[in-house]
């Protein structure tokens, strides 16, 4: 998808949500005309017309302008995302967990590994992994006293 | 001489100070040194800790994050010709040359005293300058801070980004998630959408960690994952001699006041500083062929500006309240976490801890100075991690951060979906300053503009009967005037986007 047609969809995204939030302020009760909704309704009002000036101002740019719109390494991105997705639901249900964070730590190292043979990476992936828990551990167990 | 009289010294000489310092200028010369993170970042890794620190320990220890990777940025740049934060890219052009001729100790070491000496300049110009620059502010009432706002949003909205409109859509964007809560006025809530997690609003610090450090993850994995930046380890006692620290001396005075100045100016930044020092430097100098070849001028003019930067840029923050960038606004955050509004009243509320933050800065920069010469060779090995152990590490403290300033797992959801909206509108040249700022200054422009018109009764004439108000609001034209001219200038000759763009 190209740089410009990136921009009318993440315009067209705020705007929607602007519109969305100037509903909701026309439900805040308040007989005061300086009150709750005043600065919400302005600052979206701005913003819903700065999104229109933006998407007049793309249109008109030269198509010389017109990059590729290019999210490097996508599937690296969308890995970690779903994996820390996982973690934050693993955290939420059973609490904070060494083991847990063990795990995350080394899936990502592992994954984002590409050269090494396998059990090199296995290895690479569970030195680092224990490395960093244990500097938590010490950091923030020991020295700040914050049991998680 | 309040900044004597007021300071105790025994509130300093504390194991928490100690740490603070040490551990913040450490951290901040690693992160600085790694390219792609910044003072921002580093900053936004470090605020979580501060939960359970004192006020001046927090401060303290930001600040010396803050000093520690303006120095740390050239680390990198001198040893492998890459800067380590935007600030440091003008140091390579004879950084990076005098490393290769088998003097990076040196190169280092030029960097290490402008640094030194670029921190205690500016410090004390933040010691001179902030009581009676917050005198004058006493004097300010809601219309001059609404407009202090306004010129706060302007300045890095004008500055931060190549597209003027998604600039300002930043800023609403900001504004907006500023109101997420119960509204002060009224007790009304906003924005909740049912939920009592929002209630206290956005969480500062998940959100500042999404932005920033969760963002940057991803943007990391873009590179290739196996990058290593590997430097000659010979001749690395990071020192320079009498002889050659005089020979560089003016320079280092010059940069210290060009930093200096730029740190006040909101939304400058610490890249146009060094930027502005180095040219300075190259176009007042007899041989100006040496330049690009390894002069020292040319290390010690933008190191010496950028570390000017970290003090300047407190004077606006400490006494108006008002952050000129994103790192200050990182630092304000930790204010308010401890319950500290900045501004002309903290100075008469609480001089203790506004003048042991100032003395805290003084000796992080000194120690800074030990620290570097005897721990950047230690430092710079930190670089030999490669990107796929660097980056879950980074992911992984950002999270346990987050989770740790408040116990609580919905922190964690904020900033995963600020990491991935940010990394996307970052990427579409949206303005990530902007937006942090706006996020920091909107209740003080919100409150501000609704006690003047509950003043006024509804009447804008307010604005205009109160001399302050109208010096700000000319300011505010010249602000608009300048951003307009620039961008004029611009769209007349195409440039390569702005160097200082990525580290406001």
């Amino acid at each position: 998808m190209s740089y410009k047609l990136w921009t009318y969809v993440t315009l067209s995204i705020i705007a929607f949500v602007g519109v969305v939030l100037f509903m909701q302020t026309t439900q805040f009760r308040s007989t005061d005309p300086v009150g709750p909704a005043f600065f919400p309704q302005i600052v979206i009002a701005i913003m819903i017309l700065f999104c229109i000036l933006s998407a007049i101002s793309t249109a008109r740019q030269k198509a010389s302008e017109n990059n590729e719109f290019k999210i490097l390494n996508m599937p690296d991105i969308v890995f970690t995302i779903i994996v820390s997705i996982i973690y934050t639901y693993l955290w939420k249900i059973f609490g904070f967990s060494y083991i847990i964070s063990f795990i995350f730590v080394a899936v990502l190292v592992f994954r984002y590994n590409k050269k090494d043979p396998l059990k090199r990476k296995i290895m690479n992936a569970a030195i680092a992994s224990a490395i960093v828990n244990v500097s938590v551990f010490i950091v923030f167990d020991l020295l700040f006293n914050l049991t998680f | 001489m309040d900044f004597i009289l007021k300071f105790n010294l025994a509130d300093l000489l504390t194991w928490e100070i100690l740490f603070a310092i040490v551990f913040g200028v450490l951290f901040g010369i690693v992160v600085g040194a790694i390219p792609g993170l910044g003072a921002t970042i580093g900053l936004a890794l470090v605020l979580p800790i501060t939960f359970n620190m004192t006020s001046l320990g927090s401060i303290v220890l930001l600040a010396s994050v803050f000093m520690g990777c303006e120095y740390g940025g050239s680390v990198s740049a001198i040893l492998m010709g890459i800067p380590g934060t935007g600030a440091a890219t003008a140091t390579i052009l004879d950084g990076y040359p005098m490393a290769k001729q088998g003097r990076p100790g040196t190169a280092l070491g030029y960097s290490l005293v402008g640094a030194l000496i670029g921190g205690v300049i500016s410090v004390l110009a933040l010691m001179i300058l902030s009581k009676p620059i917050a005198s004058l502010a006493l004097k300010f009432s809601d219309p001059e801070f609404f407009l202090l706002g306004i010129i706060g949003l302007l300045a890095v909205a004008g500055l931060s980004s190549k597209d003027i409109f998604k600039s300002v859509i930043s800023v609403c964007i900001g504004l907006l998630m500023s109101m997420v809560g119960i509204d002060i006025l009224t007790g009304q809530t906003r924005f909740t959408f049912g939920t009592v997690h929002l209630m206290d609003g956005l969480h500062l610090v998940a959100l500042f960690v999404g932005m920033f450090a969760v963002s940057e993850v991803f943007a990391m994995l873009g590179n290739d994952p196996h990058t290593k930046y590997v430097h000659d380890k010979k001749n690395f006692k990071v020192a320079i001699s009498w002889k050659e620290f005089t020979a560089v001396k003016w320079t280092y005075l010059k940069g210290s006041i060009i930093g200096t100045i730029i740190g006040i100016l909101p939304g400058v930044g610490s890249s146009a500083a060094s930027w502005l020092a180095y040219t300075e430097a190259k176009s007042t100098a007899k041989n100006k062929e040496n330049f690009g070849k390894g002069d020292p001028r040319g290390i010690a003019a933008p190191e010496t500006a950028n570390n000017a930067v970290v003090g300047g840029a407190l004077i606006p923050l400490v006494t108006l309240g008002i952050p000129g960038s994103a790192a200050t606004a990182v630092i304000l955050g930790a204010f308010l976490i401890h319950g500290i509004v900045p501004g002309p009243a903290s100075f008469a509320n609480q001089p203790g801890l506004m003048y042991g933050i100032f003395w805290g800065l003084l000796f992080a920069t000194i120690i800074m100075y030990f620290l570097g010469r005897y721990t950047t060779s230690l430092m710079a090995r930190i670089l030999v991690l490669p990107l796929y152990v660097l980056t879950p590490i980074v992911l992984y403290i950002s999270l346990i951060g987050v989770f740790a300033s408040e116990l609580n797992v919905f922190h964690l959801w904020v900033a995963i979906i600020a990491g991935i909206a940010a990394f996307f509108l970052k990427n579409l040249d949206f303005s990530l300053p902007s937006m942090v700022l706006a996020y920091i200054l909107g209740p003080i422009i919100e409150e501000s503009l609704r006690r003047t018109l509950v003043i006024s009764k509804g009447s804008v004439g307010i604005f205009f009967t109160r001399p302050a108000s109208i010096a700000l609001m000319a300011l505010i034209v010249i602000f608009i005037a300048v951003i307009a001219y620039q961008r004029i200038k611009a769209a007349k000759k195409p440039v390569q986007k702005d160097l200082h763009s990525s580290n406001i």
